[in-house]
């Protein structure tokens, strides 16, 4: 068995999954593309087809692996002004800030696929169920939100750097990126960061 | 095992923020940007604190100082910014400076820093929540920092050039 499937996320939009070999528990976000090779014991098993787990092994419970491709949209293109506090995409205009002294680098600046569950968003969860899905700006990996440089795209009310977008908006926001892809297995488009 | 409990206590931490109640969402806040106009936290203070959202912007503060002994300061910046937004203590525009400098270093031009130990002060003469001693720690910092922006002079001991690496 080998075929191409998508994760079914949970209400916050993540499927816990257990990483082979550790037996580490992570989250996947929803509609992440996998490959499914093999089912035992009421387990699935697959590998990561796209992210930054990208061909790593993990298994998961059988019935969270859809067939079936999500329909995803083309690479999502946002602008991000800092004057205007505005952050447009196909939805509208929503309120975005980022903070004066560490603002984002004008310019275009990718927007991956989510890569982890960010606890900080959790407080922002009765907003929005999916407040703990922030996406990275930038290439490379992040560090785990230990360093000034790794920026990304999320809610809430505070920025260290930053795009920050208004709680009240980011469920719409989250359901139109979540569903965006690059054609890079890394991203879900950019954001063009302008004065 | 360590690092797995203190995401536990961290994931702890945020389910206690998640759990406010929803009048908490009603409660006025500050913009982060604000929060570097001495004038402005004053004045908000001054009209805002009986109302101010004081649980969140304490569990807020509570997750900095958890984020903070493990060095996370981005992550430590905005949990400080985030009880400072919902209720600017001398002691959350503090740590909020100190956090900021960790996290971004000689990239960190002091002229952002300055301003917000000056609103440490500010709040301080509405909530008069500091002891003689944060008080006198503040001021050195803000001394200690306006004669390195003019003169270049590092001193020792100041705490905020510690925090940027540039003295013992």
């Amino acid at each position: 068995m080998s075929d191409k499937r998508y994760v079914v996320g949970g209400a916050d939009g993540w499927l816990n999954v257990k990483r082979e070999r550790s037996g580490e528990i992570i989250g996947l976000p929803e509609y992440l593309q996998v490959e499914a090779r093999s089912s035992e014991n009421d387990r699935d098993y697959f590998t990561v087809l796209e992210g930054v787990e990208k061909n790593k092994m993990f298994s998961v419970k059988a019935g969270n692996l859809k067939i079936g491709s999500p329909s995803y949209r083309p690479p999502a293109r946002l602008t991000f002004s800092i004057s205007k506090k505005k952050l447009s995409f196909p939805g509208g205009e929503i309120k975005a800030i980022t903070v004066s002294r560490n603002p984002p680098p004008l310019g275009t600046i990718p927007i991956q696929i989510p890569d982890f569950l960010h606890i900080m968003g959790a407080a922002y969860q009765v907003h929005s169920l999916y407040a703990k899905t922030w996406f990275h700006l930038g290439q490379g990996h992040a560090v785990s939100g230990n360093n000034s440089t790794d920026r990304y795209l999320h809610t809430g009310l505070e920025s260290a750097g930053c795009i920050t977008v208004d709680p009240a908006s980011w469920t719409r926001l989250y359901q139109y990126l979540i569903l965006c892809r690059g054609n890079d297995g890394k991203t879900v488009g950019s954001v063009s960061v302008v004065r | 095992m360590a690092k797995l409990l203190v995401q536990l206590v961290l994931f702890a931490s945020a389910l206690a923020l998640q759990s406010r109640p929803v009048l908490a969402q009603d409660a006025p806040r500050m913009l982060q940007d604000d929060l570097e106009k001495p004038e402005v936290v004053k004045a908000w203070l001054i009209e805002n604190s009986a109302r101010a959202d004081k649980e969140s912007a304490r569990e807020f503060f509570e997750l900095g100082q958890k984020l903070k002994k493990e060095r996370r300061w981005a992550l430590a910046s905005k949990a400080f910014g985030g009880s400072a937004i919902r209720y600017p203590t001398p002691q959350a525009l503090n740590e909020y400076a100190e956090a900021s400098i960790r996290d971004l270093g000689i990239r960190l031009d002091a002229q952002y820093v300055m301003p917000l130990y000056q609103s440490a002060i500010a709040a301080d003469t509405v909530l008069h929540l500091m002891s003689n001693e944060e008080k006198r720690a503040t001021q050195n910092n803000l001394d200690c920092l306006r004669v390195y922006m003019q003169i270049k002079k590092v001193q020792p001991g100041c705490r905020p050039l510690q925090a940027y690496g540039l003295s013992k």
